[in-house]
């Protein structure tokens, strides 16, 4: 296996999933029944091969931090490499001279772990941002950077949305990238969108922060890639899988509703590449005489006695007798008390919804509970 | 390294458990599947660790390696420890001599210097062919108040039911005067639960003179206990009450897993935070129940698929029912399929086992003469063919053709 570093973007850029990330950063965001949204890249790596993984934190973190633990769960307790936290503030101006202070960007944040990165002994540098769901066989997009012969090599997916936030690309026939830019798609020109994944040798990811940051540069997707499309190649590594950035609320329902597709299932869940996170230990979970479900994804200790349908349960859901829940994503603990009605809710960790209570958002709006709420 | 610890547990786990049959013909029996998501021995292990007991000695001398491999270093149950932990102590050679465990007080006295390492007070001796949710520390509470050489868990069983157990006769103060096995005529309904904790000074040396009897059979019921009594020693009665079974036959073992669906009239609630018990996960996604399925009065675990018509039964991990195909008072062990139009009633279906389109699988006792009637069973990895049937009772081994 080749000597990889990987380093996962975990703060929020121009994510905002209102009342979601009030608390706690993207990545940190419970999906799809069991997981959190940092697990998908956490095990990227892991089934990679990557065993030295950097994360690189902002603000809002405890709740990463908590998730995180040891990193017993991604097998990434290890004597000789595992997980490294990267909070802000890591490291001395004397130590890092390109630490700036307080982040302004994915640039900053990395230039300020740049101890970290000289320290280590790695070739190549793996650069994910923490909100991707997808199943990405890292090993593959090196093996590719390295055969390219190209500077960089971003994952790249078919345009799917339009979001100011969107880094869009065109690349050419040799998968290589022509133009890259934000915001924009240059009338479609660009067929193409960067997921947030980067490959590079770890010596250039060190030379091209020292250029942005002693040229102020900031912002990573515009300036930083901008850099490397000039001065060099940059190569697109073309993943047709599903996979999804979660920017917004939209994005956040819509991606959960995806899972009650078999097809999505098959290749989000892959049994040679699994998808690793925390361990709970809850008892498996429990139908009961008058459950109804259909269409559902339910995770373990969930307590079911009423009606279900096209929805995301997390772990100890308990959803009472007469209670109807439809396109709802009810997070962790949720309970939803008897002949309550829901659709189009997302309801955060711990919320509470009383008895006979009524609440519908809209499949382009949906309604948002905040954590440990009771309604 | 000082590593006294106040008592150890020893976990005999070597048994084949030769009455569940196919179900552990390649594992032991503690490491057969339970409850959707357990095996028999995540029933003790997690006892211990929630009674405060961390350092654990698992004897296996049966197809270990399931078992080897599911404890692994511990870390499941919290028993991966500085100090102590949880060992795995198969039988060894040692200097002159080299032997199997030739039974359940052998096999403790050939792990002698094991627990000599830890200078225990005390050793409780648990067997991993049980289920219950126990805490060990209150019993060592009652052994430490009574100054007894022995204390034994008992549990008060109906009188038709005496005749099947080991029989403790107490006196009033719990002081036991006579043990009987298996009595045609019991004078008492406290029956052993196989759980003794015992001071270890007296018991090691019990073990030693135990060894030295060639008449012995070298067993803690047949040899040790009686021998305790003949001399006299305080061997004291600790009463549980709880849930408690025995899951040595395919009905027990059904009839535990049934009990799973009314905790609230059995008392076995695996969904009591305040009891955990702890088993390795597989990582699989949550399970997904689809459009026309129907699902009632079950257990369910992470990667199931759901599509047919499920009631009154424990599914383990991964578990696929297609379309059509109805589960009724049945346990599917992980992996296991039922294809379309396939039924499965009353039975245990071991891990990755196939019931294939149209089969049938199982029947109800209303059905059958009551002497005809048991759980049928199909072994791990064994294909029921489209179409065939496997009647109640039946064990299928290995595969069935499919029937045209």
């Amino acid at each position: 296996m080749k000597n990889v570093l990987g380093i996962i973007i975990a703060f929020d850029n121009d994510n905002d999933l209102r009342e979601i990330t009030e608390h706690r950063t993207v990545g940190a965001v419970q999906w799809g029944g069991r997981y959190r949204i940092i697990d998908f890249m956490l095990s990227n790596m892991v089934n990679s091969g990557i065993y030295r993984v950097g994360v690189l934190m902002k603000d809002k973190y405890q709740s990463l931090i908590d998730h995180i633990g040891n990193a017993k769960d991604w097998d990434l307790s290890r004597k000789n490499s595992g997980v490294t936290l990267l909070p802000p503030y890591s490291y001395s101006k004397k130590a890092s001279p390109l630490v700036t202070g307080e982040y302004r960007g994915k640039i900053d944040a990395l230039a300020g772990a740049v101890d970290f990165l000289q320290k280590n002994k790695a070739e190549y540098v793996v650069i994910a941002d923490g909100d991707i769901v997808a199943n990405i066989p890292l090993d593959d997009v090196i093996d590719r950077h390295i055969k390219s012969g190209a500077d960089l090599t971003m994952v790249c997916t078919k345009k799917q949305k339009d979001s100011p936030f969107t880094t869009y690309v065109e690349l050419n026939r040799k998968k290589e990238a022509v133009d890259i830019r934000v915001g924009d798609s240059n009338e479609g020109k660009c067929k193409h969108i960067a997921l947030g994944v980067y490959v590079m040798s770890r010596q250039y990811l060190i030379h091209m922060l020292s250029d942005c940051v002693t040229h102020n540069c900031i912002h990573f997707e515009r300036e930083f890639l901008t850099r490397a499309l000039i001065d060099g190649t940059v190569s697109g590594y073309l993943f047709n899988e599903y996979a999804v950035k979660i920017e917004d609320t939209f994005d956040y329902f819509r991606s959960n509703m995806d899972l009650l597709d078999k097809d999505v299932r098959d290749e989000v869940f892959l049994r040679n590449r699994p998808i690793l996170t925390r361990i709970k230990d809850e008892a498996p979970a429990y139908y009961g005489d008058k459950a109804e479900v259909e269409d559902s994804l339910i995770a373990d200790g969930c307590h079911i006695e009423g009606h279900v349908q096209n929805c995301v349960l997390f772990r100890d859901v308990v959803v009472e007798k007469g209670a109807d829940i439809r396109d709802c994503i009810i997070m962790e603990g949720g309970r939803i008390l008897q002949d309550a009605s829901l659709r189009h809710v997302i309801t955060d960790r711990n919320v509470v919804v009383r008895d006979g209570r009524t609440m519908m958002g809209h499949e382009n709006y949906p309604i948002t509970i905040a954590k440990n709420a009771t309604v | 390294m000082y590593r006294k610890k106040e008592c150890v547990a020893m976990l005999l786990a070597g048994g084949q458990g030769s009455r569940l049959y196919v179900l552990t013909k390649n594992v032991a029996k503690p490491a057969v599947p339970f409850g959707g998501k357990y095996r028999i021995i995540d029933f003790p292990l997690s006892n211990c660790i929630n009674s405060g007991i961390d350092t654990v000695g698992v004897l296996t001398q049966y197809e270990p390696h399931v078992l080897n491999a599911y404890i692994g270093s511990g870390q499941t149950w919290d028993l991966d420890r500085l100090r102590g932990g949880v060992y795995v102590l198969p039988p060894y050679q040692k200097g002159k001599t080299s032997e199997w465990y030739k039974g359940t007080a052998n096999a403790i006295y050939q792990n002698i210097s094991f627990i000599d390492d830890y200078d225990p007070e005390y050793v409780l001796i648990l067997s991993g062919d049980h289920i219950y949710k126990m805490n060990y520390n209150k019993m060592l509470q009652q052994h430490k108040e009574t100054g007894a050489d022995a204390t034994i868990a008992v549990l008060d069983v109906p009188l038709s039911e005496a005749s099947r157990f080991g029989i403790m006769n107490c006196k009033p103060d719990g002081t036991i005067y006579e043990f009987e096995e298996k009595p045609k005529q019991p004078k008492s309904t406290l029956a052993s639960m196989g759980i003794y904790i015992f001071s270890y000074k007296k018991l090691r040396q019990y073990l030693i003179d135990d060894e030295n009897n060639p008449k012995s059979s070298n067993d803690f019921g047949k040899d040790i206990i009686p021998a305790m009594l003949a001399n006299g020693e305080k061997l004291v009665s600790y009463r549980f009450e709880g849930y408690w079974k025995d899951v040595g036959t395919i009905e027990s073992l059904w009839e535990a897993n049934m009990d799973l669906l009314a905790p609230n009239s059995s008392g076995l609630n695996m969904a009591d935070d305040s009891w955990k018990i702890y088993g390795r996960t597989t990582g699989s996604p949550p399970h997904f129940t689809a459009k026309g399925a129907s699902v009632t009065h079950t257990l369910l675990s992470e990667g199931c698929e759901i599509a047919g018509s499920v009631s009154e039964s424990v599914l383990f991990s991964d578990v696929k029912i297609a379309k059509n195909a109805k589960v009724e008072y049945s346990i599917l062990m992980p992996g296991a399929v039922v294809e379309e139009g396939a039924t499965v009633r009353y039975s245990i279906i071991a891990s990755n086992a196939v019931i294939a389109k149209g089969a049938t699988v199982g029947g109800s006792p209303a059905e059958c003469d009551v002497d005809k009637w048991g759980v049928a069973v199909v072994a791990e990895g064994v294909r029921i063919g489209c179409g065939a049937t496997l009647a109640a009772k039946e064990m299928a081994d290995e595969d069935l053709p499919d029937v045209k």
